[in-house]
């Protein structure tokens, strides 16, 4: 156990950079700073977050009202099973595979399934980061609202403390099991790269099972539905506890916590519990620690006959165009990186047409329906495809993804306009591919005018660069580059989070300026036009300011 | 070639400077040995000549071209092997060499030419086509040595350059070193093995606690001393306080 402690606690420390974190309150001059985007960041997201807890609040009404409130717990942990889920599978696959640390470790006299629970516990530590905000104020709300005494707060915080443990748990002996299987045919990367998607797809299906679930009950019509609901207060507790199984001992625990069945519940979910990481520990000894021991990594070595064939692949290009290629190569090459920049282009177009399908949109968004609001449907559009491709981290990763390879980049002789050209292309590429691909989407999907939605992809292209220019400034002054798993260059990069905030701001600017334009103009295609027009000189205000600023910053990076 | 004017550097907040007014002069076709212990400020100073650092007051000129003035002059006229060579470990080893051939506009018959050269050199023409991923410490620190050879720069910078390599490699790059210098070219490099110094440097400095202790000619360092010590005597007594 002792170990157990030792271990975890080095990992937190590594990996969360409190170590660093305290030396550069100490040392650097940029802490004040750091301070103040912090405060702001906190500032920013602090009335989406009272927003939310609203919204927590109505929909326990609204499950009162159906006389399912029995559920309302249940459905969030469910919610939050699929949150966890998503974020779990790559930083499972980065701790656990990625990872520089795993040589050192393994050479130390310490249990393999020590080393196992201690990334575990220091992935848990970050899934608490979402489980409790999301948690809390479905928790007080049910528990105020049902007069709940200390055993309901007790098992509560039980749950939420354990269920992110066993989401992970599971998660973890799949992953390892799959990359197992994988890296008996496959390279390294690429079989990170398929279990990625794949568990993405999994994620997606789910979804698709749950919004079509939704809307359709089981096949049953929508009066039939609200007769079971009103005659049997359990009844949609019963529907999610079909699919979320861990998330329903825990949530039945909490609706129970005055019966024995409560009781019950509890020691069926801490069983489960117990199980899932006992296998986990046994799966991992086997599968994980046995392939890091054999170091599969397939591939590594061609054939002497194949010596002389790289020296052909040698062509000349210019500087711009090479650092463009790298970019992309390495983005391509990094499965962490590939999967959160590139897959947006992937799982965006998909959602959407699942989205559409399961709930039914592509009956509502028909040609007739938009017929004469042409332009409200273009900024629509626009607006929901901005708000996505917002969140590409590309751009508020740039430096960052290079980590301590940055020196390269840094004594490259290449101006910083040419570099700035080459980096900020990677991302309007991306975001273009996405934007372009969606559009091709909901064309398929809809029907409706191809004109709108070329206007649409066009105007949230353009909606989206000074976002791209903002992320890219903001990495060229403050990137993360020592890093010891990719995974830290991307999804703990707090940049990504600023990044998405600046854009989710200019969104709501532009949205307010289409609005106000609309009412006072009274042609609409000027009006459209007018937006476009103020968003083209918005990427060229930014772009001058960007240049100015880049050419000081680059070279204020410290490496 | 390098011409280092009172250059200071402090990181942060802290009161003692890594680099205190430090000033020397690489001329041409001259290896010059850049020697210190642990922490004394030689990768500190390194860093500050090839770019990566902005030190706090004096000037750096290569070939006359002040390098934080005019960066991209400055830099395609020198190279940099860091002591720990991090590179792009996704990239195949052709495909980093071509990427660095291609950002220092080196034509592609030349490309050709050298990789061959150097790669068979090293020994590492085999591995080529792999991830850098694949390779060894001492390989990888060869790739990067090969990437700094590309462009045949007029000053070559080499922080801890013998570090990983194996003694057969170790020695090519010796001979390298004393070739390339024959040829016009200037090599700076800080290590720790003193009798490699000893053996190829013209001249060397010593730094210590940020500042820079002695310099010249082995000759010029034992007659300072009044000895007829070793470098690694004289070394010794230079940083024992």
């Amino acid at each position: 156990m002792r170990e157990l402690f030792v271990l975890s606690k080095y990992s937190i420390k590594n990996v969360y950079g409190l170590s660093a974190l305290l030396y550069n309150r100490k040392k650097n001059k940029n802490s004040p700073i750091r301070i103040v985007l912090a405060v702001i960041l906190i500032v920013l997201l602090l009335p989406s977050y009272v927003l939310y807890v609203a919204f927590t609040s109505i929909l326990y009404r609204s499950y009162e009202a159906l006389n399912q409130v029995s559920a309302y717990p249940v459905q969030f942990l469910a919610v939050t099973c699929v949150v966890i889920m998503i974020f779990a599978i790559s930083y499972i696959i980065s701790y656990f595979y990625m990872s520089k640390d795993l040589d050192t470790l393994l050479a130390l006299p310490i249990k393999p399934r020590n080393i196992i629970f201690s990334k575990l516990l220091t992935i848990l530590l970050t899934e608490y980061l979402f489980v409790f905000p999301i948690m809390l104020p479905v928790i007080i709300t049910y528990g105020i609202n049902q007069q709940a005494g200390v055993l309901y707060y007790l098992y509560a915080l039980l749950g939420l403390l354990i269920l992110p443990l066993v989401v992970l748990g599971i998660i973890s002996i799949l992953v390892m099991a799959l990359m197992r299987g994988a890296n008996l045919g496959l390279k390294k990367d690429k079989a990170q790269l398929i279990i990625l998607f794949f568990t993405l797809a999994i994620v997606m299906a789910v979804q698709f099972g749950a919004t079509k679930m939704g809307s359709t009950m089981g096949g049953q019509d929508s009066a039939a539905v609200i007769n079971t609901m009103l005659q049997n207060s359990n009844a949609l507790l019963d529907v999610i506890a079909k699919i979320f199984f861990p998330a329903t001992l825990a949530g039945k625990a909490m609706v129970f916590y005055n019966q024995m069945a409560g009781l019950w519940y509890l020691f069926l979910f801490l069983a489960l519990a117990f199980a899932v990481v006992l296998l986990c520990g046994i799966v991992g000894e086997k599968f994980y620690i046995q392939s890091l021991l054999s170091a599969a990594q397939s591939g590594t070595r061609k054939k002497a006959k194949q010596a002389q064939k790289p020296l052909k692949e040698a062509q000349s290009q210019r500087p711009m165009v090479a650092i463009l290629k790298n970019d992309f190569r390495l983005i391509l090459k990094t499965p962490v990186f590939m999967y959160n920049s590139i897959g947006m282009v992937i799982v965006m177009p998909l959602v959407l047409v699942i989205m559409s399908v399961a709930s039914g949109m592509q009956q509502l968004l028909t040609p007739q329906m938009i017929a004469g609001y042409e332009v409200q449907a273009t900024l629509i559009i626009a607006a929901f495809f901005a708000f996505f491709v917002g969140f590409n981290p590309t751009a508020a990763t740039t430096f960052s993804r290079e980590g301590q390879s940055f020196w390269i980049t840094k004594t490259m002789p290449v101006g910083t306009n040419e570099q700035m050209n080459a980096r900020l292309l990677t991302h309007f590429l991306i975001n273009l591919a996405t934007l372009i691909l969606s559009g091709i989407a909901i064309f398929f999907v809809t029907k409706i005018n191809a004109a709108v939605l070329i206007a649409a992809v066009v105007l949230g292209f353009i909606i989206t660069v000074p976002a791209g220019y903002f992320s890219f400034l903001l990495d060229a002054s403050r990137p993360s580059l020592f890093w010891d798993n990719p995974q830290r260059a991307i999804k703990q990069n707090v940049n990504v989070l600023f990044a998405g905030l600046f854009q989710f701001v200019y969104l709501l600017i532009c949205g307010a300026l289409a609005v106000l334009f609309l009412f006072v103009i009274p042609n609409k295609q000027a009006a459209l036009a007018l937006i476009v027009l103020f968003g083209i000189v918005m990427c060229v205000i930014c772009d001058r300011i960007s240049r100015k600023k880049f050419q000081k910053s680059f070279f204020d990076i410290d490496i | 070639m390098l011409k280092v004017d009172a250059i200071s550097k402090a990181y942060g907040k802290a009161a003692v400077k890594a680099v205190d007014s430090v000033s020397f002069e690489v001329k041409k076709g001259e290896i010059y040995g850049f020697l210190g212990p642990n922490g004394a400020g030689k990768t500190t100073m390194i860093k500050m000549i090839v770019g990566l650092l902005r030190p706090d007051s004096g000037t750096i000129t290569v070939n006359g071209i002040n390098i934080w003035n005019e960066p991209v002059k400055g830099k395609k006229m020198l190279s940099y092997v860091p002591d720990n060579p991090q590179i792009y470990t996704k990239l195949k080893g052709i495909e980093y060499l071509n990427f660095i051939g291609d950002v220092y506009g080196v034509q592609i018959h030349e490309r050709k030419e050298r990789i061959e050269k150097y790669a068979t050199l090293f020994e590492i023409n085999h591995v080529l086509g792999d991830i850098i991923e694949s390779y060894s410490h001492g390989m990888q620190q060869k790739i990067v040595l090969i990437g700094a050879l590309l462009h045949e720069p007029k000053l070559l910078i080499l922080d801890e350059p013998m570090v990983g390599l194996d003694p057969k490699a170790s020695f090519t790059l010796k001979e390298l070193m004393r070739s390339y210098c024959e040829n016009g070219n200037s090599v700076f490099f800080s290590t720790h093995i003193l009798d490699v110094a000893q053996r190829i440097c013209d001249r060397v400095a010593i730094i210590d606690k940020g500042s820079l202790v002695t310099q010249g000619t082995i000759a010029q360092l034992q007659e300072k001393m009044g000895e007829d010590d070793s470098l690694e005597e004289m070394f010794l007594e230079i940083t024992k306080q």
